[in-house]
């Protein structure tokens, strides 16, 4: 059971990223290299705020206001101008922006390792099915699950869902509409990093915080993506889980493969069908 | 100016830059020399497929350190002389590229980039954890040779870093030859629009293929050559940030220009060797310089240049 926790509290941080992956490459009809620096900032964030207030829950607005304000200067500045250039130049730009972001975060933060105590009343763990289970864990996984259900509802059931699923399918047409576009993409990316950033709170006082953190994620949160299908957010909740689950397990029968099982299964998958796991195949003429 | 005339410039200036590190009198200037040599034929490399056949690529530096590992491999424990190593190194950049494309064909635009990040990556890991017992694991393999020719001294960083600076002048050449050819012809097209490439007939997954192969022999040689000058191969120069440097190189430079890549390369080397590697904020201003490339330079500063004085000369 232990593990199987592990698992899930691994799938729902892949599952937080990486649908900002895909919303964000819908509307905007970018991947964005930074997404995962968003991550790291959130964690770092959330260091400086248990130091210098004692308090982890002030974290969470915290990481939230300074990611989406950090996003949303991101769109203005890098984005914004080269909608119409070729694909290649929005991921240098992102590329470029995520460069810069790291180089920030390691003229605050430093490379050191950063201890974030687990707050006070998750400190004890439950008895269940004859393993101890952490109740900080079953609470990431709560906040997890709570983020695929809003996700969910957001895009299917409401008004901003359909605007956000119109300007995926063609954005032109909504401008037409009087849709605010422009506005649109700048407040998709600020969300979407914020979520990472709600991410990198909840694992920071389970994961070894440090510069580093992003990089691995980035990487598994674009496999997941692009695996479930990019736009597909019902199989970006399938596929994190099934990577968090492969992950937790694999480091506890085979360490050394595990990595690349992953890599070499989802390449393999993905020579089969490059449109993903629930994606569709789109014209490209 | 007739063709002649450029073609002789071309070559005096060419035997100028070679016979260049012969002439300085510091030894660290030659050994520069020689660092900022090998990135150029890497970034000429790269800039073969992204600037000519648009294949953005994530995952260059997979073909650098292979070239590194079949070179010192091949010298260090099957014996083989170092021109025939750097040979293999070549082909085996060539092959590994071709892996590469053969496990992406049917990815385009920037999945290719991603996936060629994914398949780097996990080739970094297998040499580093998986193929220990041959790679040395993290620690490397020390001792990569020099060449041996003619009873020169390759040890002597002079006299290597002319044969180096020889190397990439050559492959600079053929490089903007084989831009020009008919073949490069059909890999800017391939570039500017693949569908059409494909209906007018040319077979586009062949053309991309060539290219990446090209691409790949050059960074495996700038990879052996690497591991030649610095005598040290390790999982480190199959690391992303050596793909992050080769690509911020050619992108400065400006892609698909022919100098671009040579003065990108140079640029960078010399700001990582004036200024610490680890410099943070010559981090961030190379994060900011991507940015500035990708919307105001999409041609890079040699491109830029160039720009301005054709519209200079052309002035009324």
């Amino acid at each position: 059971m232990g593990t199987a926790l592990i698992g899930l509290v691994l799938g729902m941080v892949l599952f937080l990223l990486s649908s900002g992956v895909t919303i964000i490459f819908g509307v905007l009809g970018v991947i964005n290299f930074a997404h995962a620096t968003y991550f790291t900032l959130g964690a770092f964030l959330t260091f400086s705020t248990v130091q210098l207030t004692g308090s982890y829950w002030l974290a969470f607005p915290v990481a939230a206001l300074v990611a989406g304000s950090v996003g949303a200067v991101q769109e203005v500045l890098t984005f914004r101008p080269i909608y119409r250039h070729a694909h290649f130049y929005q991921l240098i730009a992102s590329l470029g922006f995520s460069v810069f972001m790291l180089a920030i975060l390691h003229s605050i933060w430093g490379l050191d390792y950063k201890n974030v105590p687990q707050p006070e009343i998750f400190s004890s763990s439950i008895a269940f099915a004859g393993s101890q289970l952490s109740t900080f864990r079953l609470f990431v996984v709560a906040v997890g699950f709570t983020a695929c259900v809003a996700i969910l509802y957001v895009i299917d059931r409401t008004r901003v869902g359909l605007v956000i699923r119109a300007a995926s399918t063609n954005a032109d047409m909504i401008a037409c509409l009087g849709v605010d576009v422009v506005r649109l993409r700048t407040w998709v990316l600020a969300v979407g990093s914020a979520a990472a950033a709600v991410a990198g709170v909840i694992v920071a006082p389970i994961m070894a915080v440090q510069l580093d953190m992003g990089g691995a994620m980035l990487l598994d949160s674009f496999l997941v993506a692009v695996l479930a299908g990019l736009g597909s957010i019902r199989g970006a909740i399938v596929v994190s889980i099934l990577i968090g689950m492969a992950r937790a397990y694999g480091q506890l029968i085979a360490p050394e493969w595990i990595q690349i099982v992953i890599y070499g299964g989802a390449l393999a998958f993905l020579m089969i069908r490059p449109a993903g796991l629930f994606g569709r195949k789109v014209r490209t003429a | 100016m007739t063709n002649t005339v450029r073609i002789i410039l071309g070559a005096v200036a060419s035997l100028a830059i070679i016979l260049l590190p012969l002439g300085v009198t510091s030894e660290t200037v030659a050994y520069f020399i020689a660092l900022a040599a090998i990135w150029v034929i890497f970034a000429v490399g790269f800039d073969f497929a992204f600037g000519v056949a648009g294949l953005l690529s994530f995952g260059h530096a997979a073909f650098f350190g292979v070239g590194g590992y079949v070179l010192g491999l091949l010298t260090l424990d099957a014996g083989v002389s170092f021109f025939p190593a750097l040979l293999l190194a070549t082909l085996g950049g060539a092959m590994l590229a071709l892996i590469f494309v053969a496990i992406s064909l049917r990815i385009h635009g920037i999945f290719f980039a991603i996936f060629t990040l994914m398949l780097a990556q996990l080739l970094s890991l297998l040499v580093s954890t998986r193929l220990r017992t041959w790679t040395g694991g993290v620690d490397g393999i020390p001792g990569v040779p020099r060449p041996e020719l003619l009873g020169i001294n390759f040890w002597d960083n002079w006299n290597f870093a002319a044969l180096v600076t020889a190397v990439a002048v050559v492959l600079i050449w053929l490089s903007a030859l084989l831009r020009a050819s008919p073949f490069g012809q059909v890999l800017h097209a391939v570039r500017q629009n693949r569908d059409r490439a494909r209906q007018i007939g040319y077979n586009v997954n062949l053309y991309s293929a060539l290219a990446f192969m090209i691409s790949g022999a050059y960074s495996g040689l700038a990879g052996g050559l690497n591991a030649s000058l610095i005598s040290f191969i390790s999982p480190e120069s199959l690391h992303s940030s050596v793909s992050l440097d080769v690509m911020v190189s050619a992108l400065i430079g400006g892609a698909g220009t022919t100098f671009g890549p040579v003065f990108g390369a140079i640029f960078v080397q010399g700001l990582y060797t004036l200024l610490s590697k680890d410099n943070v904020w010559m981090q961030a201003s190379f994060g900011i310089l991507l940015i500035l490339v990708a919307i105001y330079f999409p041609k890079g500063l040699w491109g830029y240049l160039r720009l301005a004085v054709t519209t200079w000369r052309t002035k009324p």
